[in-house]
């Protein structure tokens, strides 16, 4: 496939933990998620401008649930990925792993399932 | 765990810049972490990252968009509100005229007024030294009275400027005078020119009044002993349009054919709003050289004007007690008794009547222009009054549209911006209307003023502030009729429950309508004073006779007798007679010395008039003598006198005792042979005062003639040029120069007329406006009333009922008011007209009238309308 743009590099991490987190996918839980694993603090401003944009791409689709008495009553938005989103995930790994290849020293490449 | 909430600041901050899709979710997830945060950490930190969030959120992505939403919204709004408005407009056109001419009408009226009042006040403000430039005027005080002059002696200046060093710079000029000139030049044709505003100003009058400077040099140009300065005007005149500055400069001026005068210097012509107008400048030693008397005498007073500049404008006060102090050094014993001298600022020479204005311009007294700026704001006063009850009498009418609005959803602030957008169009028409009409006014104004070189110009400072001034006067009266509108409630408009909906604001139109008609009373009842005043004015005998009388000038006296012979032969004159003037003395101009007995001190003297006159003058004139004898010929030096009843009274004679006695004069002493029945020897405006004639060749510098008719003219024009070929002829009808001497008091007439006019239709607009609403109202119960069977006539009274209380109270209100005005106005005249009540009884009457007038009119086709159409109005 010939793509010509792929995504930068906050928004394939916020796609990726969407993948993660699958149904749990939020504002918060997101801005936790990764200060979990990638040990990275990111303000929740700008995982949401991500994921709106993402939306707007069409990597993700949102969805309004699970109201609860800490949020004063307000829902919460949804966001889970697309098969688009997968798909040019995927894409994003094989270019990179490709690329890593060629490279002559690093002989060695981490694969998350 | 503790209680604690998010910042509220904040949460409001964000409620307001956010995007509303994505309002709940982000709030939701910030509140979230709040709680997380309170518990793990404690609740300052929770708020601290709540807030550095909210600030982080203020982002494109995050923002209520600029694009779609409520722009969207106010752009449409935007273009409805201008469609809906334009179209109530044209749908009711009669309506929206009313409004629109009663509106400019009022604000053009205002503006104009005002303009005329800057320009009024602003008389020799424009000299950079205005503040501290002084005229020094004297008071003399007689006897009987004290005399108020704006001339001085003309040593003063000199001595002024020598003795004191509180004074900057001091300048004495003379005149302004009239004088003949011709140009001696071999390459221009011969110019000769009489010009009557020849100013004699020494070398310092550059420093103390501004002038422009074309050519020349200022320092030097009035030091030359023969120099002359002149304005462009004359440079015009004497060397064409495309004079250059060395063509000029150097020539050589004769001065009453016999001296000449050089040319040293050009300056740009004064303006308009000057008192001391000059078309040329002549050297002061020039004047003191020829006249060599009047400028070394301190006991008289010849037309000369002292003018100062204080080094510090708030000694006014010590100098002017310094300076009467030491006017002992230089006056003889008696004048220092009765004269003393006061400094006036110039800016207010203008305006201030009781020094008189500088010699040959005109003034206007400052109560008068304050009562035109009353009247002004009136005016407007009025226009808005109308502006308001018409916009909230048509607007009740749309309650419906009101009440449909507000269902659909419009807000309150939605609807008074909706109908101050639509006054606003209206305003802004008539704002288009107020300019054309002022630059008008303006124009016709300056053409029928021509006469006081009246130059009325827009300023553009002037304009904004008085439009901008206008406008929010107009914009702010549009607020009520917006609010009354909108607190509509839907649920009575609809019901169209509108005639007792319309109870609160209709109290407050009628009291609008009763401020209105009340001063259309005032101004109705004023007119008619003003025009009786003018008409008593016109119709008033002065006492001597002035048709078909020719006024001429006398250049040279000996000629008298030649002309004399050659007129009354010529067959076509009706009398002749030479002398100082006319029996009422006009522009400003009269003789004047003091009368004593010879048993008398000349200290006790009193002041008359001095009038010169031939045997011929009784006769031509119709001037009645009622004792003694007329003069018997022209003598070189005079040796009887004839007074007038005025002057005997004064000396306690009757006329047949005055008959004999002798008077002392200035000029000298001789009998009197006559008394004369009292005539007018001022205008109108003025009493009459002592007279002393006598026939004195010398003065008789005027020949009065009365034509036969047109031809006459021609005769004497030919006879005057061969008598006095170097000169240049002109002559006046005593009929015109009377006149002119009423131009203020007609002026006045025919701007108040003219005004009140104006009030008089604003009113009516305004009744005729607030008539049609109250008509529409009453449909129903005006259908009932004619089913009961009520006449046309009984319907049109029912109507009018209300109205006449509110004139008859307006008049009640208004009778005081206008008195009050009316009789400080006329007591400024000497003779005037008595405040009869019939005067305002037919004041009242008319208005009364008018009143009923339009009501009738307009009752009437509610008054024949069919019932049944009323009736079954839903």
């Amino acid at each position: 496939m010939g793509r010509t743009h792929f995504l930068g590099e906050f928004e394939e991490l916020i796609l990726t933990m969407a993948l993660v987190l699958d149904a749990d996918a939020y504002g918060n839980t997101i801005v936790k998620a990764i200060k979990e694993h990638q040990k990275r603090e990111v303000n929740l401003s700008s995982v949401h401008i991500t994921m709106y944009r993402l939306e707007e791409k069409g990597f993700l689709e949102s969805y309004m649930g699970g109201a609860t008495k800490e949020r004063g009553g307000r829902k919460k938005r949804y966001f889970k990925i697309t098969n688009a989103g997968k798909a040019l995930l995927q894409e994003m790994k094989d270019a990179r792993t490709n690329l890593w290849k060629l490279t002559p020293q690093l002989n060695f490449s981490y694969e998350r399932g | 765990m503790k209680e604690a909430n998010p910042p509220k600041i904040f949460k409001k901050l964000f409620q307001w810049y956010c995007n509303p899709r994505l309002e709940e979710a982000i709030l939701g997830d910030l509140e979230e972490q709040f709680e997380e945060d309170n518990a793990l950490y404690g609740s300052f930190r929770a708020k601290l990252r709540f807030a550095w969030n909210v600030i982080r959120f203020f982002r494109p992505g995050i923002i209520k968009s600029a694009s779609g939403g409520k722009q969207l919204n106010y752009y449409g709004m935007f273009k409805h509100n201008l469609k809906i408005g334009w179209r109530t407009i044209l749908r009711n056109k009669v309506d929206s005229i009313i409004n629109i001419i009663g509106l400019s009408t009022g604000a053009a009226v205002c503006m104009v007024i005002l303009m005329l009042y800057n320009y009024e006040t602003s008389f020799d403000a424009h000299h950079e030294n205005a503040d501290r430039t002084y005229r020094v005027v004297q008071h003399t005080q007689r006897s009987d009275q004290e005399l108020y002059w704006n001339t001085t002696a003309y040593p003063l200046a000199a001595v002024l400027r020598n003795d004191f060093p509180d004074f900057d710079q001091v300048t004495q000029v003379a005149g302004p005078m009239k004088r003949l000139f011709k140009l001696e030049s071999e390459t221009n044709s011969l110019v000769r020119f009489e010009e009557e505003h020849v100013l004699f100003a020494d070398a310092h009058y550059p420093d103390v009044f501004d002038l422009e400077w074309i050519a020349g040099d200022k320092n030097s140009a009035l030091e030359v002993p023969n120099g002359v300065v002149i304005t462009e005007m004359i440079a015009k005149k004497c060397f064409s349009n495309n004079y250059s500055s060395s063509d000029v400069i150097g020539q050589i001026l004769l001065l009453n054919n016999k001296e000449a005068l050089t040319i040293t210097g050009v300056v740009k012509n004064p303006p308009p709003t000057t008192t001391l107008k000059f078309n040329m400048l002549i050297s002061y030693e020039f004047f003191k050289k020829h006249n060599p008397y009047y400028s070394s005498n301190w006991s008289g007073n010849y037309r000369g004007t002292t003018f100062v500049v204080l080094k510090d404008q708030k000694s006014e006060l010590e100098i002017e007690s310094k300076i009467n102090k030491w006017k002992g050094n230089y006056l003889n014993e008696d004048d220092n008794k009765q004269i003393s001298y006061w400094l006036q600022p110039i800016k207010e020479i203008h305006t201030e009547t009781m020094y008189g204005s500088a010699p040959m311009s005109y003034q206007i007294d400052k109560n008068t222009l304050d009562i035109s700026i009353m009247v002004a704001f009136f005016i407007l006063l009025i226009a808005i009054v109308n502006f308001i009850n018409l916009v909230t009498a048509r607007a009740t009418l749309r309650s419906k549209e009101v009440g449909i609005r507000k269902t659909i959803g419009s807000s309150k602030s939605n609807l008074i911006f909706q109908f101050l957008f639509e006054n606003s169009l209206v305003v802004l028409i008539s704002l288009g209307v107020v300019l054309l009409l002022s630059y008008q006014l303006v124009l016709v104004l300056n053409e029928s003023l021509s006469i006081i070189n009246m130059k009325l110009g827009f300023q553009l400072n002037e304009i904004m502030l008085i439009l901008a001034i206008c406008f929010m006067l107009i914009i702010i009266s549009s607020i009520y009729p917006a609010f009354v509108l909108s607190s509509f409630k839907p649920i009575d408009a609809l019901n169209y429950k509108n005639a007792s909906k319309g109870r609160k604001g209709f109290f407050f139109r009628k009291g609008l309508t009763f401020l209105q008609f009340t001063l259309v009373q005032v101004f109705v009842i004023a007119a008619l004073i003003v025009g009786i005043q003018i008409n008593y004015f016109n119709s008033k005998s002065p006492g001597f006779s002035s048709d078909q009388i020719v006024m001429i000038p006398v250049p040279s006296h000996d000629k008298i007798e030649v002309m004399r012979n050659q007129l009354l032969e010529s067959g076509n004159m009706n009398g002749v007679t030479f002398a100082s003037g006319p029996p009422m003395s006009i522009n400003n101009f009269s003789l004047g010395t003091n009368c004593w007995l010879p048993h008398q001190e000349k200290l006790d003297a009193f002041n008359a008039e001095m009038k010169i006159a031939d045997p011929g003058y009784l006769q031509l004139f119709d001037l009645e003598l009622i004792a003694g004898r007329n003069f018997t010929d022209n003598k070189p030096q005079f040796d009887e006198f004839i007074i007038n009843e005025k002057l005997a009274e004064s000396f306690g004679w009757n006329p047949q005792e005055a008959l004999g006695q002798t008077i002392h004069i200035n000029e000298g002493d001789a009998k009197v042979i006559g008394i004369l029945k009292d005539f007018h020897n001022h205008s109108f405006q003025y009493e009459v005062t002592p007279v002393v004639m006598m026939n004195w060749s010398a003065w008789q510098w005027q020949a009065s003639i009365k034509i036969a008719s047109y031809e006459s003219l021609i005769q004497i024009e030919e006879i005057w040029k061969s008598q006095f070929p170097e000169s240049i002829f002109s002559y006046t009808f005593l009929d015109d120069a009377i006149a002119k001497e009423y131009v203020l008091e007609h002026l006045i007439f025919n701007g108040f007329k003219l005004l009140s006019v104006l009030v008089i239709i604003i009113g009516c607009l305004g009744l005729f406006g607030l008539m049609s609403f109250i008509i529409l109202q009453k449909t129903k119960e005006i259908g009932i009333r004619k089913v009961l069977g009520a006449s046309v006539n009984q319907i049109i009274k029912t109507l009018s009922k209300e109205f006449s209380i509110i004139i008859l109270i307006g008049f009640i209100v208004a009778t005081p008011i206008v008195y009050y005005f009316m009789n400080m106005w006329l007591n400024d005249f000497t003779y005037r007209v008595d405040l009869s009540p019939w005067i305002f009884v037919t004041g009242g009457m008319i208005t009364f009238l008018l009143g009923i007038g339009l009501t009738t009119i307009k009752s009437l086709k509610a008054a024949r309308s069919n019932p049944i159409e009323s009736l079954n109005y839903e």
